[in-house]
């Protein structure tokens, strides 16, 4: 890399490449490794979509689709906050309450206003990203951990408003809206035919953030979260991409909670209480906050781990058992693995690749 | 007018609890840097014990005062083996290991003595007394009286002793502190300790109104990290002041403001802390520092 002893010299934003070095002192971390090689993960999509699509029900059942609607759909949410937690080194305590509003949108637009169900969910993303930008405003003068307190406020104030609203939100039974049928002639059962649509948008969605992270932008917040005062005196307007990701990252997570209605196609108040903004940051801790693939992997935990405990436990205190994995996931991997089960996956490749190339250096294995 | 001086005094009633939480949050906040989201529950578990003891048929100021020690032992040894590996680490990761406390302490409390609440009987009995006009329970006067001894006990200790001052050293320094033989680690453990005592008592002494139940922190512990944010997360007492504040504005609002009832109490504090914060980002008694890149 050309200029890596430069000291503290950035090249002017006019240049489109410009890489930001920084001398040692605040040494940034590596530059975010989320470009995922689009085309190989284009064809790994494809490969799942066409095995999801022709599975027949004997392989895949409808209940299976649905847990897996809960994975893609969690994931959606859980890649929105590692915006949050991996780049803009702050954390929302709320994004079980965003998620939420993302469902009741849907639901609201769909059960009472006969709004087609692709434009409710679009709906969500815009009333996510309003949502989002005003809980951003306050943060400017906050800062940091801050928000995470008044985040915590939405998490505890949405299950008592949404059941307070109720000539809107339906009270405490919620809304429930039909069943999304596949188009007519397609053979798909309408769990399946959500999983195609659900990877679909997780697809995008994770394509676009990944872009989004990999230009100016992730360099800038990663700039940022090493030092605001350090960004600032290099002309990053730390305060307007700090309301900017966090309304990104509401707006993704409502997007999430929307496809998770039509999963689940009901959303009472209790469906988003403050467990699951807590288990949204458990998924995105374990999984590797700095990582796409973390998501699903924090997703698929945050959907099966507890639903494996059932077997072992009393079902009274299921809950709390579950909330003990949790608690204790999190603490081994903060402990142990810092960047997440996606960083030891990633890891155990590095090993992998070395051992057969003694030429593949990665740079990532040395951070 | 009655009416007003009734709620205003019943406000800073249950502020004394959210006073002494925020209080316990800042002294964790100052040595390790961890916004401690624990706090709370830790103090449900001091209550708990308590509890156990007292129906067992202890008497409550000998169980009170078993219960503040083993919280002591209990919150030094919350910092060695949980806080100490990630010490020095960035605000977040302190988050996620309190918030994992959290849910983890909160559970572990629910397994050992169950969902149901409990009730703890008042030791200072059923009567009221008459205080210019408005009506307090003992307990309410009694509760208050014991937390206010408390904060004052915690003030004296960091102003007076040399271990408080050794302590103040070593949250505000750590570095020159060593260079001063103090030991860092202890003072660290010994901060938890403490701010884990003074939760305790806030824990114990309004268990009787607040009814014993794994969950019987939650709303104190957000009033009283609000609180800790109108005051500012350096100012001890600062801190004490927002649980104050925070205690009766929370109690008006819910009583004058149409609309809010007691489930919607919790927007009073948020609403105030947004107030104070866009006019005072420091908190009100916090100071603003100047950072260097």
């Amino acid at each position: 890399m050309s200029g890596a002893r430069t000291p503290a010299v950035v090249r002017p934003p006019a240049e489109r490449d410009s890489e930001i070095t920084v001398s040692t002192s605040h040494a940034l971390p590596p530059a975010p490794r989320v470009g995922l090689r689009t085309a190989w993960w284009t064809a790994a999509l494809a490969v799942v979509l066409l095995l999801a699509a022709l599975a027949p029900a004997s392989v895949i059942s409808d209940f299976q689709f649905f847990q897996l609607n809960r994975v893609v759909t969690f994931a959606i949410a859980i890649g929105g906050l590692n915006l949050l937690l991996g780049w803009a080194g702050t954390i929302s305590a709320g994004h079980g309450a965003l998620f939420g509003i993302g469902a009741y949108t849907t639901a609201i637009l769909v059960a009472d206003h006969g709004v087609p169900w692709p434009l409710a969910v679009l709906a969500s993303l815009v009333v996510g990203l309003v949502v989002g930008a005003l809980l951003g405003l306050p943060a400017l003068r906050l800062g940091g951990m801050n928000l995470g307190l008044i985040t915590l406020a939405i998490a505890l104030l949405l299950p008592p408003l949404l059941t307070r609203l109720d000539w809107l939100t339906g009270g405490p039974f919620g809304k429930t809206t039909p069943r999304v049928e596949a188009p007519p002639g397609l053979p798909f059962s309408s769990p399946q035919w959500l999983f195609l649509v659900n990877l679909v948008v997780l697809a995008v969605v994770f394509w676009l953030l990944s872009n989004m992270l990999r230009g100016r932008m992730g360099r800038a917040l990663d700039a940022a979260a090493s030092s605001r005062v350090m960004a600032a005196a290099h002309a990053i307007p730390t305060n307007r991409i700090t309301v900017a990701v966090f309304a990104v990252s509401a707006a993704v997570a409502a997007l999430g909670g929307a496809l998770f209605h039509l999963t689940t196609r009901t959303s009472t108040p209790d469906s988003f209480t403050f467990l699951l903004s807590i288990s949204l940051i458990a998924g995105a801790v374990v999984g590797g906050s700095r990582s796409f693939v973390g998501a699903i992997i924090g997703a698929a935990f945050v959907v099966f781990v507890p639903e494996s405990l059932g077997g072992f436990v009393d079902p009274a205190a299921a809950g709390q058992w579950q909330q003990v994995v949790y608690a204790a996931a999190l603490l081994l991997v903060i402990y142990f693995f810092p960047r997440g089960l996606a960083g030891l996956v990633r890891q155990a490749r590095n090993r992998l690749v070395r051992r057969s190339s003694t030429n593949a250096r990665s740079q990532e294995e040395q951070s | 007018m009655t009416e007003l001086w009734q709620q205003v005094l019943s406000g800073l009633g249950s502020g004394f609890i959210y006073a002494s939480l925020a209080l316990a949050i800042c002294l964790v906040f100052q040595g390790t840097g961890a916004v401690n989201f624990a706090q709370g529950v830790m103090a449900t578990a001091s209550a708990y014990l308590a509890w156990s003891l007292v129906s067992n048929g202890m008497n409550f100021w000998l169980a009170l005062v078993l219960v503040l020690a083993a919280s002591f032992v209990l919150g030094a040894l919350i910092e060695r083996v949980f806080i100490r590996p990630v010490e020095g680490s960035s605000p977040l990761v302190m988050l996620t290991v309190t918030v994992a406390l959290l849910i983890g302490l909160q559970a572990v409390v629910a397994l050992i003595w169950g969902d149901d609440p409990q009730q703890l009987q008042s030791p200072f009995g059923g009567g009221s007394v008459e205080v210019f006009g408005a009506r307090l329970t003992a307990q309410q006067l009694g509760a208050a009286a014991v937390v206010l001894v408390t904060l004052l006990l915690a003030g004296a200790f960091f102003r007076f002793t040399t271990l408080g001052l050794r302590m103040r050293a070593a949250a505000q320094n750590p570095a020159s502190a060593r260079l001063l033989s103090i030991d860092v680690g202890r003072m660290l453990a010994l901060g938890w300790g403490l701010a884990a005592t003074v939760g305790a008592v806030a824990g114990v002494i309004f268990a009787p109104t607040l009814g014993v139940s794994p969950a019987m922190m939650d709303s104190s512990l957000l009033l009283a990290l609000a609180a800790a944010t109108l005051g500012g997360f350096e100012s001890r007492g600062g801190a004490v002041v927002g649980g104050l504040v925070l205690g009766v504005a929370a109690n008006l609002a819910s009583r004058y403001i149409p609309g809010i009832g007691s489930d919607l109490q919790l927007v009073v504090p948020f609403a105030v802390i947004f107030l104070v914060l866009l006019l005072r980002p420091q908190g009100l008694f916090g100071r603003v520092s100047s950072v260097r890149a």
